[in-house]
């Protein structure tokens, strides 16, 4: 079924929109959750999350594409879920490897919660993303947003895996320049 | 962990839709198999190939066939990053013609489509921001514009169109240029698919015997786009492009390079007898040659022109160094004769 006709499911209050959504989009937002959970449960607790969640926007959102409204909200349920966490357990997966690796773009003596609105932040970042060539933003966005290891984002991209890490520091150091810049 | 790298992760939520659509289908990230079961797309995975026999036709040929990188290329609009404010080291941007050479309906049509995306985006996007709303916001404007239209459907799928305006500017330039558009698109076609619509013989003959070949996208008239790995006896590993574009279409991407100055320049002919030329941007021998004013590095550039079809070769930009020697190793690969399929 097509993401229209999936959408039209959904402002019918028709429990299939879920049925269809699950078969459709379950392995890619499952994907996104266990890349940021790294834990097979609370992956299931997310990915349902999610569901619910596009009933609830559904009607009245009417989005183009499901995958990427889809995928916006299992990013950021599983985010929410991680930053309830105890710190402690932030330690599945890709996710402190990526957090380690972002720290290279924060300015030095540089508060971004206080210098910059979160809304601010995340148009400079929109800009700074599109802005990238486009193989170079594919591989950006597959370790910061999909949360992909090294190893994946290399066989999903068709780099090596020195080859995408020479990019990731290349656009790391890119937006550590954009940042301080703009500030 | 350093401050702020949490907020930088959770900003990233913002990223644009269509940024984000293209990468899930790049990394193939809606496909439903386990990741650990995707295989990289290994064109070449021996020795490559050893037999030169360009020795045998240097010479008198040269002039038949012989393209100066100048005569593919095309100023853009574009200067350093797009959406970044140009640096004063920002370098000019190039489109490399798809088809033909600079002076075709084609490249002509091609560039002023492209200037007229980046600065039209440019320019709404910044509207846009200084109404205090986010920068993609005006692609929201025109809702679902192009659906039950299948040249609407083909200029935003196609040619990436953004709302009606940008698609009534697309087909205004076609019809000035007398050209038409490409009406469908397949991705990632079966091979029996693409050698159906696209017509041509085997013409991938890795040392290695694995001929399938990497198709990305292939139009309605047997234009296509190939992207695959090559990678030599030394394990070394470059991604290349390899272009067929036919005349009378308006073409539906271009590549952009910078500094053109630095290439070197040279005919060959390869195994098959193909007189080509040939653009090398090299650090060779010195990989510690890489600047910051040269963001993208090695890169090689193939043209083979036949009777209404031109055939690129693209390989990199790689950090990995790209001698002479690998460049003529490489256009071994491909009989880009039979790649024209004319």
């Amino acid at each position: 079924m097509d993401d229209a006709g999936i959408v039209d499911l959904y402002w019918q209050r028709s429990e299939r929109a879920i049925e269809e959504t699950e078969r459709k989009y379950g392995p890619y937002c499952r994907t996104i959750a266990y890349n940021i959970l790294h834990d097979a449960e609370d992956t299931e607790e997310c990915v349902d999350d999610t569901w619910m969640g596009a009933w609830s926007s559904m009607p009245d959102k009417r989005p183009a594409r499901l995958s990427a409204f889809l995928g916006r909200i299992t990013r950021n349920l599983a985010l929410n879920q991680i930053a309830r966490q105890n710190s402690r357990r932030r330690g599945g997966g890709e996710l402190p490897l990526a957090l380690e690796e972002l720290g290279d773009c924060v300015p030095a003596a540089f508060d971004l919660e206080e210098e910059l609105e979160a809304k601010e932040l995340a148009e400079k970042l929109q800009r700074f993303i599109s802005g990238l060539p486009r193989t170079q933003r594919r591989v950006f966005l597959g370790r910061y947003y999909y949360l992909l290891s090294i190893e994946e984002l290399a066989a999903r991209s068709g780099f090596s895996r020195s080859k995408v890490k020479s990019m990731l520091f290349r656009m790391r150091q890119k937006l550590l320049a954009y940042l301080e810049v703009s500030a | 962990m350093k401050k702020g790298a949490w907020t930088l992760l959770r900003a990233m939520s913002a990223a644009a839709e269509a940024d984000l659509l293209d990468a899930e289908k790049a990394l193939g990230l809606l496909d439903a198999r386990p990741a650990a079961i995707l295989r990289r797309r290994k064109i070449l995975r021996t020795a490559l190939l050893a037999a030169i026999l360009s020795a045998l036709f240097v010479g008198t040929a040269y002039a038949a066939w012989r393209i100066e990188l100048g005569q593919k290329l095309l100023p853009s609009a574009v200067v350093g990053e797009i959406g970044v404010p140009p640096t004063e080291t920002a370098e000019q941007k190039y489109y490399l013609t798809d088809y033909g050479f600079t002076d075709s309906p084609e490249a002509r049509a091609s560039q002023e489509m492209w200037d007229y995306y980046w600065s039209y985006t440019e320019r709404r996007g910044q509207e846009c921001l200084d109404w205090g709303l986010s920068y993609y916001d005006w692609l929201e404007e025109d809702g679902d514009w192009y659906t039950g239209d299948p040249e609407l459907e083909a200029l935003h799928t196609i040619y990436q169109a953004q709302n009606r305006e940008m698609a009534e500017k697309f087909l205004e330039i076609r019809d000035r240029y007398g050209l038409k558009l490409h009406s469908q698109e397949i991705v990632s076609p079966s091979q029996e698919e693409f050698y159906a619509l696209s017509g041509v013989e085997p013409f991938c003959f890795p040392p290695s015997g694995d001929e399938t070949v990497p198709c990305k996208r292939i139009y309605e008239d047997g234009s296509f786009i190939l992207e695959g790995t090559l990678e030599t006896e030394d394990q070394r590993q470059f991604l290349f492009s390899l272009t067929r574009s036919l005349s009378g279409v308006l073409p539906a991407a271009s590549l952009m390079i910078e500094n053109p100055e630095g290439y070197e320049q040279w005919e060959t002919v390869n195994r098959f007898g193909n007189g080509l030329s040939l653009a090398l941007r090299s650090r060779y021998p010195d990989p510690g040659a890489l600047t910051d004013n040269v963001p993208e590095v090695d890169r090689l550039l193939i043209f083979f022109e036949g009777e209404g079809v031109s055939v690129t070769l693209t390989v990199g930009p790689t950090l990995e160094c790209l001698s002479r020697e690998d460049a003529e190793t490489l256009a071994d690969c491909f009989d880009f004769e039979a790649a024209c399929g004319k």
